[in-house]
């Protein structure tokens, strides 16, 4: 299983307004937007990612993703079922590294799981039908294999 | 319809991508508080979320150099519960809602970067209003969903 680290950002000019005053906000979100791999043989590989697909988020995992997901013709599982929150800048992630391994030659899908939230933002944004998505784990795997 | 209750929370964030994630991080830590539903903590986070994108890729200079103003209201209204979001930015007069929507892609080669972000404004908020008043863009969306059920 490959396994790739990702740090937190630095949060430090960012205040709360309380009627006059301006406090300093001490407590920023973590970005803790970890990736990690597993290929299954046959050139399926299963990318799992969790945490905030947000701008800070997607930032931290762009080039590792890309290089997990098209560097090389593969079926490739991207699993979603632990992603908190999913913004158009992770969108565009997936679309981008989803033509990439299209032009490879290869197969991209995203499995979902039971993430609702997740589910409803490919849902309303179209995306499920330019990628094809899935709740079912097996039925991911057997789609790419 | 009258509202009963609306109380305010006010925050500035430094118009980058920390900024937007604290924004976050407060938006949930507020309607945690107040109880609101996971889902629509979500829906308004995906709209604050995108709102914030557009002011940090868009905005120009001028917004990056000055805080983000973000209002929540929360409050109930008859038999709805009713969150409003007022972001509110100091870069150069820009309307997101006069924008038109992309036209979504019928095949994934066809799919171009752009223009999520305010199609899923338009899809996660159930009423947009944009003004430029005071020298600052102010982006108000209005969220409503049943008190009980």
């Amino acid at each position: 299983m490959g396994r790739i680290q990702t740090g937190s950002s630095d949060c430090n000019i960012n205040v709360i307004l309380v009627g006059d005053d301006i406090l300093p906000l001490t407590n920023p979100t973590e970005y803790d937007m970890p990736i990690s791999f597993e290929d299954t043989g046959s050139g399926v590989r299963l990318i799992k990612l969790s945490g905030r697909m947000d701008i800070a988020g997607t930032g931290q995992i762009e080039i590792p993703f890309a290089s997990a997901s098209c560097a090389e013709k593969l079926g490739v599982v991207v699993d979603l079922s632990a992603v908190d929150f999913l913004a158009s800048i992770g969108i565009r992630c997936l679309i981008t590294n989803a033509k990439a391994q299209h032009n490879r030659g290869g197969k991209f899908v995203l499995f979902v799981g039971d993430n609702a939230q997740v589910a409803k933002t490919l849902e309303t944004t179209g995306i499920d039908a330019l990628i094809p998505m899935f709740r079912d784990s097996g039925e991911a795997r057997a789609a790419v294999a | 319809m009258t509202i009963l209750t609306l109380e305010p929370g006010r925050l500035a964030v430094a118009a980058d991508a920390s900024g937007a994630g604290a924004a976050s991080s407060w938006l949930a830590q507020t309607c945690a508080d107040r109880g609101v539903p996971a889902d629509q903590v979500y829906r308004l986070d995906t709209c604050l979320t995108e709102a914030l994108a557009n002011v940090i890729s868009h905005g120009g200079e001028e917004a990056l150099a000055a805080p983000v103003v973000v209002n929540l209201f929360l409050g109930e209204a008859g038999n709805e519960f009713r969150a409003v979001l007022e972001i509110a930015d100091r870069g150069r007069p820009f309307d997101p809602l006069a924008q038109q929507a992309a036209p979504r892609a019928a095949t994934l080669e066809e799919a171009t970067p752009g223009g999520l972000g305010l199609s899923m404004i338009r899809s996660f908020s159930d009423s947009q209003h944009y003004a430029w008043r005071d020298g600052q863009n102010r982006l108000t969306l209005g969220f409503y969903w049943p008190l009980f059920g």
